[in-house]
């Protein structure tokens, strides 16, 4: 009797570790309000329109910004998306959301370019800005310190608030998100910068979860590095 | 027990909730006593926490373009 219940809160608590990580997805799936804007949109609602828009297009322009370097084409995929929507919106048959689909044109009018791109764009950007960090670990066959770190590592919750939202900060987010291969760079930025669930990267990018948090997980490690550089800097430079 | 090596790779798989149930403790017990593991730890979820509070940007004038395209719609459906 105790054993089950012993199982049963671990088992609550896995669940709720895992609910709790996951970021609540907002409202991006079929709502219950989706077919009355669906309706409203057909009939030419522009409020209803300007709302949606505002919702997803600073999203839709990161995704794009993920498959491409240049700005401007970001923006133009974004533009060419909407545009398939409308082209598309009397058709839409409402089997998956009215997100998801305008999501998938997103992908794929994002891919198209970005094939065309690749040939123009520099080697450098699609190699990867990997964890070359194992020089910060003791070798494995370490008499007393194998596999432990050669680094103190400071404890980053204690840093004054606004360490990390200096201009130099918010230009290592930039500059080491470009430099990250493409599909770690479009990985992070949805999980942590806009907080999609893992299930709804891996649908959006076609990954399986194993490769997904593989990816999340070299791209979290660059981020932090990223931000370590800045520190540094800046606790040399005080 | 793990190695600081093994938390540095598990990191994102215990944050996923994807260790088991005996590898998420074996992880805890090793982060709790370790340092520069805890360091290592904070400055992960600060990274998360910092990436969380980028907020996303939309040009004025792409949002205008795509509403005028949204109005040529309309129009040519009327």
């Amino acid at each position: 009797m105790e054993a089950a219940g012993v199982t049963r809160v671990l088992d609550a608590e896995t669940t709720s570790r895992t609910t709790a990580t996951h970021q609540p997805a907002p409202d991006r799936h079929t709502g219950p309000d989706e077919r009355a804007l669906l309706a409203m949109l057909r009939a030419g609602d522009e409020e209803a329109f300007r709302r949606l828009l505002a919702e997803l297009g600073p999203v839709m322009l990161r995704v794009a910004g993920t498959y491409v370097r240049d700005k401007q084409v970001a923006a133009e995929i974004v533009q060419e998306t909407w545009i398939a929507v409308l082209g598309g919106l009397d058709g839409f048959q409402g089997r998956s959301s009215l997100r998801n689909w305008i999501f998938t044109i997103l992908g794929n009018c994002a891919s198209r370019r970005a094939q065309s791109e690749t040939r123009s764009a520099p080697v450098s950007s699609l190699q990867g800005a990997g964890d070359d960090e194992l020089n910060r670990f003791f070798e494995a066959n370490h008499p007393r310190w194998a596999s432990c770190w050669t680094t103190i590592n400071t404890r980053w919750d204690a840093l004054p608030e606004n360490a990390l939202t200096t201009a130099e900060a918010q230009a290592a987010i930039t500059e080491k998100l470009k430099a990250l291969p493409p599909t770690q760079c479009a990985v992070i930025t949805l999980r942590d910068l806009e907080g999609w669930s893992s299930e709804e990267v891996c649908t959006m990018l076609g990954l399986t979860p194993e490769n997904q948090r593989v990816l999340l997980h070299r791209a979290r490690l660059a981020l932090r590095r990223a931000f370590e550089e800045v520190l540094d800097d800046e606790r040399i430079a005080s | 027990m793990f190695s600081c090596r093994q938390i540095y790779d598990l990191i994102t798989e215990y944050d996923e909730g994807g260790l088991t149930e005996s590898g998420r403790r074996q992880f805890e017990q090793h982060v709790v006593i370790c340092p520069p593991c805890r360091g290592f730890v904070s400055q992960m979820r600060a990274t998360r926490e910092r990436l969380g509070q980028d907020a996303p940007t939309f040009p004025v004038e792409l949002e205008e373009s795509i509403v005028n395209a949204f109005r040529s719609w309309k129009e040519k459906g009327s």
